[in-house]
């Protein structure tokens, strides 16, 4: 006894669905960094008990931002005018967050705190660069140019 | 860049075959929905689609889908 109609796929159901993952994605993506957010900072529950939800996050947000940037094409190749823009947006937001909340930091703490917030945003959008650039090389060598 | 509707005379093609939607979909492997989709310009086929359909119903590519305003 069939329970459901036979499900058929095509073209426009895979574009479609495709679209849908995305957004929805990006929705989790979002609501998992406003828990992880909410629990540090606001509830200030412990950094080691919320390892294993940073640690998926990390994992699905860089996981899927490698592959888009590496099949080529599907996220923009920022120029070292963006980046550097970029870094300064990154780093002067967790700077001001982070002093919003914890004050100033003492000067003999900075291997915690401001080399993380420095050196953090230069590394994920200098990775960015280079998968970036490794996809769009990667389309190129396909093309034949 | 404003994005780029696709009209058809797919109904017309399809119906001077005297083919359904859904016989049309199975021709060309796709679902009934789609083909209905195409036919009220709420989807825009791939030229892979396009070609497909333009083989099934033995029309010319340019007969069967053009840029939507242009006709």
């Amino acid at each position: 006894m069939m329970l459901f109609e036979k499900l058929e796929r095509d073209e426009r159901t895979f574009a479609a669905g495709g679209q849908v993952a995305g957004i929805w994605l990006g929705i989790t993506h979002v609501l998992l960094a406003g828990v992880i957010f909410y629990r540090l900072y606001i509830l200030g529950q412990p950094d080691e008990e919320l390892r294993d939800v940073q640690t998926i996050l990390a994992i699905s947000l860089f996981g899927h931002m490698i592959t888009q940037l590496f099949l080529g094409g599907l996220l923009p190749v920022p120029t070292w005018r963006g980046m550097i823009v970029g870094y300064g947006v990154l780093a002067g937001t967790i700077a001001s967050v982070c002093l919003a909340i914890y004050g100033v930091p003492e000067a003999a703490q900075w291997q915690n705190t401001w080399l993380p917030t420095l050196v953090g945003p230069a590394l994920f959008i200098g990775l960015y660069r280079l998968v970036a650039w490794l996809g769009r090389r990667r389309i190129e060598s396909l093309i034949g140019d | 860049m404003k994005e780029i509707a696709i009209a058809s005379d797919l109904k017309l093609a399809r119906v001077a075959k005297g083919w359904s939607q859904a016989e049309t979909a199975e021709r060309v492997g796709v679902t009934r929905q789609t083909i209905g989709l195409i036919e009220v310009g709420r989807y825009n086929p791939t030229i892979k689609l396009c070609l497909a359909l333009a083989r099934a119903t033995e029309r010319n590519l340019d007969d069967l889908f053009w840029i939507e305003g242009e006709r």
